[in-house]
């Protein structure tokens, strides 16, 4: 992620993706992530387009091959981006997550906190919807008007959902207190991750494989198509 | 023996002028299974917080006369040290789980506790086995029903192997037959594993057949309490708010409108009613 980052050149993107695909296809992720990947050509297509416009609008810059090139360029390392990440969430779980950050000794209390908030998020956008529904029902309505009054027309929604998050965090904090949070200072895991040899493997190809990108990059650089 | 003993209890929410319990004196023995009636608002959930040291841990305000769990004095034993006597289980199952899947969410306590992890292991396997949910183990709590999930914040609870466990209308958001269900599974560990429990809910028709001790409360204080056939016999309840099953005010109205001994007892199930409606007519 970090090189699509730092390079440019057509050639390099063209290497990331390629090791991209082949390490979504070793995770046997590889239909879902070149799905993904399909799913966001609007946007990559926007972006294009975004940086085709901003470029030509410059001044001193016309309409020309260059200026074409470099914008494919933009969107075509958006792909390389944008799927290295579709890699990592369809292989890690969001407990494998919590897990990972245990191990990295991230105190517990902020692991908790992430972990709970990928378990309240669905109930509230549940509970978002309801408010909506309930409050439309009532005769609000929140598709007309301007900017501002349209904003305005969300407080009523804002307020009963702030109310119940208040209330909920109440209940929430009940429930841990009586499953003994925080009883004790070292807390045990059921499950916990372990770094086997082919973790190991995949960490130190990884930082080889980056150390050699930023060699190349700031180091010793060398110029590519 | 005796497992929760109140003495004169008293307790003023901070910021309120008025007293939700009022002089309660109640002793619960190990094995019983009470329950808690009465309208809402008469002070059922604040009894029960006192008796896991959510009062006057968790809660703020004046706290009068004692409460003792297994000799524990609540004043001065903080919650955690509570709930591994009396576990408590809330009205909303939604905000009891925190974890991503059921197995973690029933070790969360033990492991907040720092059990070895072979333990925890084990006791997760027994919880999910005794509320029968095997099958659940590794789904997300997002994907379960409103009595599955409840059933798994009881396991969570029952993990940490408490003596005594009490429930905060826990069917409230159910369904009738989930509802029966959960309530058949908390009888269970009542008669199965002798756990003490400690309810307080409306629904009297499902829970009636499995109650030792019926307390009916108001205004803060205990109006009634002891076997539920006595109360339901001697006394009416219904102004205090409770819903006293059908198959009982069938069996008042039979008392009241045949003469005699038509009806002996207070039936609390309509199979009782029966028997004894056949009884009535073979002896006749």
């Amino acid at each position: 992620m970090a090189t699509t980052m730092m390079y440019i050149e057509v050639t390099v993107i063209t290497i990331i993706i390629v090791v991209e695909a082949v390490l979504s296809a070793v995770a046997r992720v590889f239909g879902r992530w070149s799905r993904t990947v399909y799913g966001a050509s609007p946007l990559i297509v926007f972006v294009f387009l975004a940086n085709f416009l901003f470029r030509i609008s410059l001044p001193g810059h016309a309409l020309s091959l260059q200026s074409i090139y470099e914008s494919l360029q933009q969107a075509y390392r958006l792909i390389a981006f944008l799927a290295s990440f579709s890699i990592f969430f369809l292989t890690t779980t969001p407990e494998e997550l919590g897990m990972a950050l245990t191990k990295m000794r991230v105190p517990y209390m902020y692991v908790f906190a992430f972990i709970s908030a990928i378990r309240f998020t669905p109930i509230l956008a549940e509970e978002l919807q309801s408010i909506i529904d309930s409050q439309k029902s009532r005769g609000l309505e929140l598709e007309k008007g301007n900017i501002l009054t349209r904003l305005k027309r969300f407080i009523p929604i804002l307020v009963p959902l702030m109310v119940n998050v208040l209330r909920r965090s109440y209940e929430l904090a009940e429930a841990i207190e009586v499953k003994c949070f925080g009883a004790k200072k070292n807390r045990t895991y059921l499950r916990e991750l372990k770094m086997k040899s082919k973790d190991w493997i995949a960490l130190s190809l990884s930082i080889i494989l980056f150390s050699l990108a930023i060699y190349f990059k700031y180091i010793y650089k060398i110029n590519l198509p | 023996m005796i497992a929760i003993e109140a003495r004169k209890l008293g307790f003023m929410y901070a910021g309120s002028s008025s007293w939700v319990l009022k002089d309660i004196d109640l002793e619960i023995y190990e094995r019983e299974f009470v329950l808690l009636a009465g309208r809402s608002g008469c002070g059922k959930s604040t009894l029960l917080r006192c008796f896991n040291g959510l009062i006057p841990y968790f809660y703020e305000g004046e706290l009068e006369g004692e409460v003792k769990v297994y000799g524990l004095d609540t004043r001065n034993h903080p919650p955690y040290i509570l709930s591994q006597y009396a576990g408590m289980v809330f009205q909303n199952p939604d905000n009891q789980l925190f974890a991503l899947t059921v197995e973690a969410d029933i070790a969360f306590a033990l492991e907040n506790l720092s059990l070895p992890r072979d333990e925890i292991r084990e006791r997760v396997d027994w919880a999910l086995k005794v509320m029968g949910i095997e099958d659940l183990r590794d789904k997300s709590p997002n994907e379960l029903s409103g009595g599955q999930k409840q059933k798994v914040a009881i396991a969570s609870i029952l993990a940490m192997k408490p003596k005594i466990i009490i429930l905060d209308e826990p069917t409230s958001s159910l369904d009738p037959a989930s509802a029966k269900q959960l309530i058949d599974t908390i009888a269970e560990l009542n008669y199965k594993l002798g756990i003490t429990i400690i309810i307080a809910e409306h629904r009297l028709d499902m829970l009636l057949p499995y109650v030792n001790r019926l307390i009916v409360m108001n205004d803060g204080r205990i109006v009634f309490q002891g076997n539920p056939r006595d109360i339901l016999e001697k006394y009416d309840v219904m102004p205090y708010g409770v819903p006293v099953p059908r198959v009982v005010r069938v069996a008042q109205q039979l008392k009241k409108t045949l003469s005699g001994s038509t009806i002996s007892r207070i039936p609390l199930t309509v199979d009782e009613l029966v028997q004894d409606i056949r009884r009535w007519r073979s002896g006749k």
